[in-house]
């Protein structure tokens, strides 16, 4: 008998050492993953993102606020019917003196195992559409009013800023155009405008959590207010052509001096038009 | 200047573990920097790789990337010219949508002598003839430029490696108009720091008319030295 069935021997070299190392790693696997998560959140708190990428616009907390939901809801899910298969895996395991038995369950039986994860995962859906739609309509749909106005025009493979200059307005002669450098101030309303001059780029400003596509033909309208001075960086988004992965800018985010010594600096040197240095 | 400030791309711990990671992954797959540049041949071909998606294997360039012929400039004015767009003296100008996408190329070659390798690589290719792509009329370009031109980019328009003037003989008919246009206009060429565009921007200015510059411009897309 074993000789013939070698494989069905138990303990043998059939499927059951292999699904128990199978089951071993995923089990592993969580564990390192849950351990991660967990130990971030106790050290981290609601700060979990911003400690990774600092959060340095007025929205970015709502914006990761909604990430740590679908995260949490969608997470607590994952592990939660990860834990059901693998208790019903090892209920019923393969073992000496058990036969494989057809279950025709009862229907009170599908209401605990199908109708309510579904009736929870609908609430689930609809915490998350409720959360993400009030932050979208507060990042995207609607702005506060203006302190200033700039102009973002991104090309293969760079980005040309137009600053509104002293006189605080957009198209006039004292505006400054900059390549590859942003510079706002600090704790103001800075309304976009963004357009593209050949293909879909994306102005994406990570520790903003601010992500715009740029559509050609098109000038899309957005807003940010810095709270944390400093350099930070700029990339495109979308994909757009061999220089894609080349084209990142920076944005200076300024306390009044230092936005007031810019526009100096720029209005004394308007007369020449010298490029900065790529690297 | 500014030479921190642009090339850091710090995104905190992630970012610095993803990197962590991807370098020693870099190292432990066997791909060592000092390996690859062992030959110098295979150097250039490594540092042209990125060139060549626009301006081709044989550096004929390819006119819908905006791309011109470059194989057969001479290494100095190569050198001279990527020098140019590392350092934000030419391709910096917001209305220069060409030289903006040649830009960031210059990130590719940020090695120390990068610059020169690849320079010297275009050098060595023989220029790529195209037929004219524009309506000239060669004989009065040809006299334009004798007039004109000549003084500095030679007579049979190879260039003049003291002055740092290009070899212009076999250059894109579309690129050289273009290109004068731009000199016109101080989209290239107005740069404090660049003197052979303070040059070349009064030249490009005498030019009389648009035909003009399109009978220069195809006169020199076609014309072959006697030494070649
Ligand atoms: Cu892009």
């Amino acid at each position: 008998m074993a000789e013939q069935h070698p494989s069905h021997e138990s303990g043998g070299i059939g499927w059951q050492p292999l699904a128990r190392s199978v089951f071993l790693t995923t089990f592993l696997g969580a564990v390192i993953v849950v351990g991660t998560v967990l130990f971030y959140i106790f050290a981290g708190g609601e700060d979990l993102i911003a400690r990774l990428i600092p959060a340095n616009s007025s929205f970015a907390g709502d914006i990761d606020f909604v990430i740590l939901v679908i995260a949490g809801i969608v997470g607590f899910w994952f592990f939660a019917s990860l834990f059901a298969f693998f208790v019903l895996l090892y209920q019923s395991r393969r073992r000496p003196g058990h036969k494989p038995e057809y279950l025709a369950k009862h229907d009170h039986q599908l209401h605990t195992w199908v109708s309510w994860p579904h009736w929870l995962v609908i609430a689930c859906d609809l915490i998350i559409i409720i959360v993400a739609v009030k932050v979208w309509h507060q990042v995207k749909q609607v702005a506060p009013p203006a302190d200033t106005v700039i102009r973002v025009v991104a090309q293969q493979w760079g980005w040309t800023f137009r600053h509104p200059g002293t006189d605080n307005k957009l198209d006039t002669v004292d505006d400054i155009v900059t390549i590859d450098r942003l510079h706002v101030p600090l704790d103001q309303v800075v309304h976009f405008e963004l357009q593209s001059k050949d293909v879909m780029h994306d102005f994406s400003v990570p520790v903003f959590r601010l992500k715009q596509d740029a559509v050609p033909g098109r000038t899309i309208k957005g807003w940010f207010k810095p709270v944390k001075a400093g350099a930070f960086d700029i990339q495109c988004a979308e994909m757009c052509g061999i220089g894609h992965g080349l084209m990142p800018a920076r944005i200076f985010v300024e306390t009044p001096e230092q936005h007031a010594a810019f526009l100096e600096d720029s209005a004394r040197n308007a007369s020449v038009p010298g490029g900065q240095s790529i690297y | 200047m500014n030479y921190t400030t642009i090339t850091k791309f710090d995104r905190g711990p992630l970012a610095r573990l993803l990197t962590g990671a991807g370098l020693a992954a870099a190292l432990l797959t066997g791909c060592h920097p000092d390996q690859r540049m062992s030959a110098s041949s295979d150097r250039q071909k490594q540092l042209y790789a990125y060139c060549m998606q626009c301006h081709q294997i044989d550096g004929g360039g390819h006119k819908l990337a905006a791309a011109p012929n470059i194989g057969g400039l001479d290494s100095a004015y190569v050198e001279n010219q990527l020098n140019k767009w590392r350092d934000g003296v030419r391709g910096a100008h917001p209305d220069d949508a060409e030289g903006l996408r040649m830009r960031p190329m210059l990130r590719t070659l940020a090695g120390t002598d990068d610059i020169k390798v690849v320079a010297a690589y275009v050098a060595s290719m023989s220029t790529v003839y195209s037929p004219p792509s524009l309506y000239g009329d060669q004989e009065k370009g040809g006299k334009v430029y004798q007039a004109s031109c000549a003084s500095c980019h030679g007579t049979e328009g190879l260039g003049n490696q003291a002055m740092m003037s290009p070899r212009l003989a076999g250059r894109n008919d579309w690129y050289l108009v273009t290109q004068l246009h731009k000199f016109r206009s101080g989209v290239r060429g107005a740069d404090p720091r660049d003197a052979q565009g303070a040059m070349m921007r009064p030249m490009a200015l005498g030019l009389a008319d648009e035909q003009t510059i399109r009978d220069v411009a195809v006169y020199l897309s076609q014309l072959k030295p006697k030494e070649i």
